[in-house]
């Protein structure tokens, strides 16, 4: 490796550990209590942390179902082909669960009705 | 009537075919056998891109950029994904990481194999959260950028050491760098 292959390198794992996360955020959240926020084509479902069930929400080509669970929210069913959505976890802190073939994302919103982040800071994330 | 081409011509494009069949094999590869094995969903590690990296260094970047759409439209079709909004992301990363490799290999010595590697595998995968924000018109994937960006380092790191293994291996007195 020459001496700027090892500058690429330490420039892309410093960016990724200091830089995007600051510009990240930074980024706007929706307005509303700490919930899940599902958005797909045929709109935006909401789902409170402390609730229970599944949530089916209509993605481009096949429904994707959610899962509401003790406090966590997680993707248990897609007909999509790669099922990253599924495999991806619980939807968590700057981690969003996403399904790009049916179009849907679902991501925690984090700031109460003043605009501020709810819980955790933005450093300690 | 005789067919007449220069021969170093005739070698290139042998050359740069046989790479791509090698890039369509390794993405398909990639794209059915290998995501159940990996820790991560969503990881890839971009084998492809080892025949990408080999026809940038002895053919060009003309060249490279054969491969890389010719492997995107293969490895689209055998997976069935040529129709889905996946193979535009798809697109974008490929030829976001053959643009960036083309660059730094014009670096002259500044660059080895091993650094257009890294540097193709961090911009393929910005440009697939960029496009997937587009298609699903949400920030939210650009949130997974931190830890996609670490992890195509490693990848990048990991392919550009192969393709520097397979490139001191390969018998280049065979293939003459005239690209086309």
């Amino acid at each position: 490796m020459t001496r700027w292959d090892i500058v690429l390198v330490v420039a892309l794992l410093g960016l990724s550990a200091f830089g995007v996360p600051a510009v990240l955020a930074a980024a706007p959240l929706p307005d509303s209590a700490p919930s899940v926020v599902v958005r797909g084509p045929g709109g935006e479902t909401v789902i409170p942390l402390d609730a229970e069930g599944l949530y089916h929400v209509q993605g481009a080509y096949s429904e994707v179902v959610f899962e509401a669970h003790a406090g966590r929210v997680r993707c248990v069913r897609s007909e999509c082909d790669d099922k990253i959505c599924v495999n991806a976890g619980d939807v968590g802190p700057g981690r969003p669960v996403v399904c790009a073939p049916n179009g849907v994302t679902a991501v925690l919103s984090e700031k109460d009705g003043s605009g501020r982040r709810a819980g955790l800071d933005a450093v300690s994330r | 009537m005789r067919f007449r081409a220069d021969i170093r011509t005739v070698r290139a494009l042998a050359f740069t075919a046989l790479l791509m069949a090698l890039a369509a094999v390794l993405g398909y590869l990639e794209a059915v056998a290998l995501p159940p094995l990996l820790p991560v969903p969503g990881l890839r590690i971009g084998l492809a891109n080892i025949a990408v990296l080999v026809a940038l260094a002895v053919l060009g970047s003309r060249s490279a950029l054969v491969v890389t759409l010719g492997k995107v439209f293969i490895v689209g079709l055998a997976t069935g994904l040529i129709a889905s909004p996946v193979v535009w992301m798809s697109l974008a990363g490929s030829l976001a990481a053959w643009y960036v490799m083309s660059v730094l290999s014009r670096r002259g010595d500044s660059f080895s194999v091993v650094g257009w590697s890294v540097g193709g595998a961090a911009a393929h995968v910005v440009a697939q959260l960029i496009v997937a924000s587009m298609l699903i018109q949400s920030w939210a994937p650009l949130f997974l950028a931190p830890i996609s960006i670490a992890s195509s380092v490693v990848a990048g790191l990991a392919i550009g050491f192969i393709a520097r293994l397979l490139l001191s291996r390969l018998p280049t007195t065979s293939v003459v760098a005239v690209g086309f």
